[in-house]
């Protein structure tokens, strides 16, 4: 998160440095934990800014052992959830959150409307990937309408009306534009017909094929047949 | 296979019927893309030609109709500020065009796919002086044929194509030549 490395308020201490002196807590007794973390107030460690005890040992370490030696390893566990808690939400409502500016009209808006124009001077491609000089011309006269307050249908038609219909991503339905939206219905439906029409022909003729006469006593290859068999086996 | 199987006269008039519509959609088709290609290939406008009717609304706001220009020789410039090799010409057509400002010989740049902020910075920053605007819709491109930037075409007094320049112009006199030669086919 870019807000961690920024730290706009010099009087708050970056998160993991608040962390480390909440877990250590320097006297380590279990309720120091959410005191240490949560009140931005010093800590004992901010006269030993090691993350080690006073006594020279790691303070997390040594809080486990005192806690262990109070019997109370659930309460530390619930003291230190809290804290994880205290952490999360004082980041979430920290002021220091900031982010950089973006420009009015932000890419979003403008590749919004971007990405329904075409390059009128390349081949096939989308005005909001285009990487030429003057794709990015473009987008900028985009975002210059949408800060004059243009709808997005009314910068499509200045588009259309300087640089013609060939800006449209889909060509307005006119003329021979109508094939584009026709066609492929038709086709789709006109195959559909065929392919049904083709499987009934088959089906029917499946169910008129003669059917294979039964094996007969009398035919003379079966009797022959049955004597091999008995013969053989 | 018995009588039932046997298709009826009917069916079989409105298959016959499918298939020639369906030889009819294909072959329209087909006639649609050959000619769309034909278009295509066609190539520029040539020589000897007759020059495109066309009216440039200038960023000006004034209205030039090529109709008009009947009687003069016209050099039309297609530019864009986008476009690198236009700058090679920029200057010396700006220079031709002062050398010839006797009314007779008319210079028109029409701006290929453009923005007007840039268009303008461009023929500012080359000062240009002879009459410019927008291709508005691509129309005076397309009526040309053009394939890119920068093309220019001389047109005789009698309307005709006199010549045509793909890419810039390397030098003044190439201009100037190219101008002479349609006035002297007058």
């Amino acid at each position: 998160m870019a807000g961690l490395h920024t730290n706009p308020h010099p009087e708050r201490l970056p998160l993991h440095e608040s962390k480390l002196r909440g877990w250590s807590g320097g006297a380590g007794g279990g309720d120091e934990v959410p005191e240490g973390v949560g009140g931005f107030r010093p800590s004992p460690l901010q006269e030993n800014p090691s993350p080690l005890s006073a006594d020279g040992r790691w303070g997390k370490r040594d809080t486990w052992r005192r806690r262990g030696g109070q019997g109370g390893e659930g309460g530390t566990r619930v003291a230190s959830l809290l804290a994880l808690v205290t952490v999360g939400l004082m980041l979430a409502f920290s002021p220091g959150r900031a982010s950089a500016q973006e420009p009015t009209p932000s890419d979003d808006e403008v590749n919004v409307i971007a990405r329904q124009l075409y390059c009128p001077v390349c081949e096939n491609v989308p005005l909001d990937v285009c990487p030429t000089q003057a794709c990015a011309q473009w987008r900028a006269t985009i975002r210059e309408k949408l800060g004059l307050g243009w709808t997005e249908q009314q910068i499509k038609d200045y588009f259309v009306a300087q640089y013609g219909d060939r800006v449209l991503a889909a060509p307005p339905p006119r003329g021979l534009n109508w094939l584009v939206y026709l066609l492929p219905p038709l086709v789709l439906i006109g195959g559909g017909l065929l392919l049904w029409q083709t499987m009934r022909r088959w089906r029917r003729a499946a169910e008129q094929a003669p059917t294979p006469a039964p094996l007969s006593e009398a035919d003379p290859y079966v009797q022959r047949l049955e004597e091999e068999l008995k013969r053989r086996g | 296979m018995n009588e039932t199987s046997l298709p009826t006269p009917s069916s079989r008039g409105n298959r016959r019927w499918g298939t020639v519509a369906v030889w009819v959609a294909v072959l329209g088709l087909l006639a649609l893309l050959g000619l769309g290609l034909i278009r295509r290939q066609q190539g520029p406008v040539g020589v000897g030609a007759r020059m495109p009717e066309f009216t440039l609304t200038t960023f000006d706001g004034e209205t030039i109709a090529s109709r008009d220009l009947q009687g003069k020789v016209l050099l039309v410039n297609f530019w864009a500020s986008w476009c690198i090799p236009c700058e090679q010409e920029a200057a010396e057509l700006e220079q031709a065009s002062q050398l010839y400002s006797d009314d007779e010989v008319v210079f028109l740049g029409v701006d290929y796919v453009d923005t007007e902020t840039e268009a303008r910075a461009y023929l500012a920053r080359f000062g240009i002086t002879y009459p410019n605007g927008p291709d508005l819709g691509t129309r005076i491109s397309q009526a040309f044929r053009i394939r890119g930037v920068p093309e220019s075409y001389v047109v005789a007094p009698d309307g005709t194509i006199a010549s045509v320049k793909i890419g810039p112009y390397l030098s003044l006199q190439e201009i100037v030549d190219s101008i002479e030669a349609a006035r002297g086919g007058d």
